[in-house]
């Protein structure tokens, strides 16, 4: 380090010292940054870059739920002065808040659905603009791909054409790399019935399963067809299955065993969680919460009990009360989003077991929230980018590859 | 160069730069380094001078100016006290900014490391692409038909 030497050049610096400083220019400078030169748009459009940029302006203090129906976004404060307790305020966002405001996809497409969020991208089922056949196609599915944030859209081409043939549509989700800013997949998962038995006993005895994946990086679907068991996660190529928790398919509700369907994979804090969607009732008696911290591909993972609550011991709820479970905080694996029969909407702390009323609802929008899942929606401070952002119709690939 | 302002209480360390100056400096100062730390931990005579080889006595000096400033627990509220970063990096010219950053890193002063990465930062900041390029000696190594695709791959970050 002699100074009188030479004069010492921002190159000089290592690529790390270099990131450390552009982690710290604000979201939109530090995308205007990739301009400056090839070696800063390779730093920046780094795995390592986004996933520090992710984790160093993780919003701790908003929480967004949003329902099916694009008028009702919820933005939720977390008071940041208390960490311990969590409170919340609630407000429903004017219509054309910078940072949420679905208006725009109006302006694109009559909405439809909001039908899964990941991330900061939403996937949203429209209705058909330009139908022109008479005859109604009511098994085609319009889905785009949308970040609010960067008011970018993408409109899915079409699924391959065997996607009609199947009627049941088992899952319908979109899932976001951490590390890739413009890697995104949308998975449909359909399900081919020989035998369809009322709700109750047997739900379905089909033997495969239907996967579609659309890849943001070739932008097509694939197809496979995977021999079902008892129960998927979805990676078709390894065939890669993980079984249940023992205790999972042991959990009994109203008496009765619970059907395996009523189950939630969620992913929180980048683990795989495992829980009962259902509601929550006095006779639920007990809250069991699963995690998987060392899922490998190919190589499954444990399972391991991460919340258990026992409800009798508890006062959340009266004999006759049941909750509905909405969620788990992404930011904080230990809080669950209930609603429950008296209109709130409750965080739930499993881990201090306490219950916040985060808000209470009027009957309007209750009804809503009653049908309809709430999404939260916390969009990282570094944005997945949609390539291929519409302007223009896509053509439809029916490529069944 | 060499510290001024002794405490009776606390033991003496010598640091020696990179070209031979030596510093005289409060043991709770250097301690503020997590490298000086670890070296005095293994140190049997303590008397002896640490070197800090590659950094220079200039700027070892502000260096030791900035742990001074922040060994010091009493008198300032935290107010002050990040006045008086922002004031200290605003002086230094972008040429010894850089000596810092890696001064910093070697000796491993947490404190000091945040505050001259925010402070380049802070000049990233809001400054265009060919602004940066001009303030921070960097060559454009693009072609216009590269720049046209980085641009629209992220129209957001370049709407006003």
């Amino acid at each position: 380090m002699d100074m009188k030497r030479r004069k010492t050049e921002i190159k000089d610096l290592t690529d790390e010292t270099l990131m450390e400083i552009l982690v710290r220019v604000p979201v939109k400078s530090a995308h205007q940054c990739k301009l400056v030169s090839k070696h800063w748009l390779g730093l920046i459009s780094s795995g390592y870059f986004v996933r520090s940029y992710r984790r160093r302006h993780q919003d701790h203090h908003h929480l967004h739920l949003t329902s099916y129906s694009t008028c009702n976004v919820f933005s939720m404060v977390n008071s940041p002065s208390n960490s311990l307790t969590l409170t919340f305020e609630v407000q429903v966002l004017p219509k054309n808040h910078p940072l949420i405001s679905l208006y725009f996809l109006n302006q694109q497409w009559p909405m439809k659905k909001l039908r899964c969020v990941s991330n900061d991208l939403l996937l949203i089922e429209s209705n058909s603009g330009e139908c022109t056949s008479d005859v109604p196609s009511a098994r085609t599915l319009n889905l785009s791909v949308s970040n609010p944030l960067t008011k970018q859209s993408y409109r899915l081409p079409e699924p391959p054409a065997s996607f009609l043939d199947s009627p049941f549509t088992e899952f319908l989700g979109i899932i976001c790399s951490i590390d890739d800013p413009t890697l995104y997949k949308v998975v449909i998962i359909k399900d081919t019935p020989r035998r369809i038995v009322r709700r109750g006993s047997i739900v379905r005895s089909s033997e495969i399963l239907n996967f579609y994946v659309f890849s943001s990086d070739t932008s097509s679907w694939c197809n496979f067809h995977v021999p079902a068991p008892t129960f998927v996660l979805d990676n078709p190529k390894q065939r890669d299955f993980i079984d249940l928790p023992q205790e999972a398919k042991l959990v009994k509700m109203y008496g009765k065993k619970v059907d395996q369907r009523s189950l939630c994979i969620a992913n929180v804090e980048q683990h795989l969680r495992l829980y009962h969607w259902s509601y929550v009732t006095a006779f639920t008696k007990t809250l069991t919460v699963w995690d998987m911290k060392d899922y490998r591909r190919g190589h499954g993972g444990t399972w391991n009990i991460k919340n258990f609550v026992d409800l009798t011991s508890t006062n959340w709820l009266c004999a006759d009360a049941w909750m509905s479970i909405k969620g788990f905080d992404p930011y904080d694996g230990d809080v669950l989003y209930v609603f429950s029969q008296e209109n709130h909407l409750l965080a739930v702390n499993l881990r201090s077991k306490t219950v916040q009323l985060v808000s209470e609802f009027k009957s309007t929008l209750r009804s809503l929230l009653l049908r309809f899942k709430l999404f939260p929606y916390c969009p990282p401070q570094w944005p997945t980018t949609i390539t291929n952002s519409i302007a223009a119709t896509p053509t439809p690939t029916t490529a069944l590859l | 160069m060499a510290s001024t302002s002794t405490s009776t209480l606390s033991r003496k360390l010598i640091l020696k730069s990179s070209d031979g100056e030596k510093f005289e400096v409060d043991e709770n100062v250097a301690m503020q380094s997590q490298t000086i730390k670890h070296m005095i931990e293994d140190l049997d005579d303590i008397n002896s001078p640490i070197p800090v080889s590659i950094v220079t006595g200039t700027i070892l000096s502000k260096v030791i100016e900035y742990c001074k400033k922040h060994a010091t627990e009493d008198s300032d509220s935290d107010e002050q006290l990040k006045q008086w970063d922002k004031e200290y990096a605003n002086n230094m010219d972008l040429n010894t900014l850089y000596y810092l950053l890696l001064a910093a890193n070697y000796m491993e002063i947490k404190g000091l490391l945040e505050l001259i990465t925010q402070c380049v930062a802070d000049m990233i900041k809001g400054k265009s692409p060919e602004e940066i390029r001009a303030h921070f000696n960097i060559k454009n190594d693009f072609t216009p038909q590269e720049e046209a695709n980085i641009r629209n791959e992220n129209p957001w970050a370049f709407e006003n």
